[in-house]
């Protein structure tokens, strides 16, 4: 990664060709894996998106790389996922994605995970609460009050972290 | 996690053929090159499919690995190690409607490989920049 980095430090190019390549590569992968994930043929995710087989083969081609926010977002009503489209810094985007990883590619549907997501609403218990961050990056502090079933997790083979607190929110 | 390190072939008289053409990509192609490579890395065999990679039929063991590079589509034809654990790229040619660029391509690669097995040719890691490419470094 620092031979990348250091050509990406001299040539404007380099930086630009990663970006773009790193975002149609990853993204093609991941439309496949998902709708795979969801049992679909191109043909049955084509049906539900109202369009062709053929437009649903070129958004998992990298080599056509050309998605408009319009189709994302008809991708994510499909999925049933969120979406999200920000900037990042580009030396976040490096670190982070110089090796793919091809667990982070599936997401569930919303409907799927809703049933297992609860809200702890701390002026009801007086002791400890546990908390589980589904995604390692998350803190417990970014998800607030929100309790979900490890049960739900560990059979999906989802990496967790588990922090349990009491009312001053001490870890244990 | 990376399942599979990248490797490509060094004739018996020393050439690195598949290793110049990458080098010789300009900054986008390159791009393209590594990021194929890259999340094919951390696929699994069985997912290994189009448009990403794909075993070629009638060809075992010949996989390839699908990208873009002077604007035409290129192909990595290459096999899986007995290592269980690398991927060895021993020709890269265009592909066209079906026909591949230059014509004996399967022909050169299964005899590439047969070099290879015998011990008759080397192999070294892949290189992207200069380093190897991906790395467990990383």
């Amino acid at each position: 990664m620092e031979k990348t980095f250091l050509r990406m430090k001299i040539k404007a190019t380099v930086r630009r060709a990663y970006v773009h390549a790193e975002v149609v590569t990853g993204l093609a992968h991941q439309i496949r894996a998902i709708r795979i994930q969801r049992g679909l043929t191109q043909g049955g995710l084509a049906k539900v998106m109202n369009t062709t087989q053929a437009s649903i083969s070129r958004l998992e081609d990298p080599s056509y790389g050309r998605y408009s926010l319009k189709t994302l977002l008809d991708l994510s009503t499909a999925f049933d996922t969120g979406l999200q489209v920000r900037f990042v810094s580009l030396v976040n985007m490096l670190h982070e994605t110089f090796i793919p990883n091809a667990l982070n590619r599936e997401v569930l549907a919303f409907e799927e995970e809703a049933p297992h997501v609860g809200f702890y609403r701390p002026t009801i218990s007086s002791s400890g609460v546990v908390y589980i961050a589904a995604n390692p990056r998350t803190t417990v502090t970014d998800i607030p009050y929100m309790n979900i079933p490890l049960g739900h997790f560990q059979s999906k083979s989802f990496p967790i972290s588990i922090s349990i607190f009491n009312d001053e929110r001490v870890s244990s | 996690m990376l399942l599979w390190c990248f490797k490509t072939y060094v004739s018996p008289n020393g050439r690195r053929d598949a290793q110049h053409t990458i080098d010789r990509y300009n900054d986008s192609d390159q791009a393209f090159f590594s990021r194929a490579v890259a999340h094919l890395a951390t696929t699994t065999i069985d997912q290994w499919h189009e448009p990403h990679g794909k075993k070629l039929k009638n060809e075992k063991p010949l996989f390839e690995v699908r990208y873009k590079a002077n604007r035409c589509a290129t192909r990595a034809l290459g096999f899986f190690g007995s290592d269980g654990a690398s991927f060895i790229i021993v020709l890269i040619c265009t592909h066209k409607q079906d026909i591949y660029d230059p014509p004996d391509a399967f022909k050169t690669a299964h005899r590439r490989i047969s070099q290879v097995l015998s011990g008759s040719a080397q192999t070294v890691p892949l290189q992207i920049d200069g380093e190897d490419f991906p790395s467990y470094e990383d």
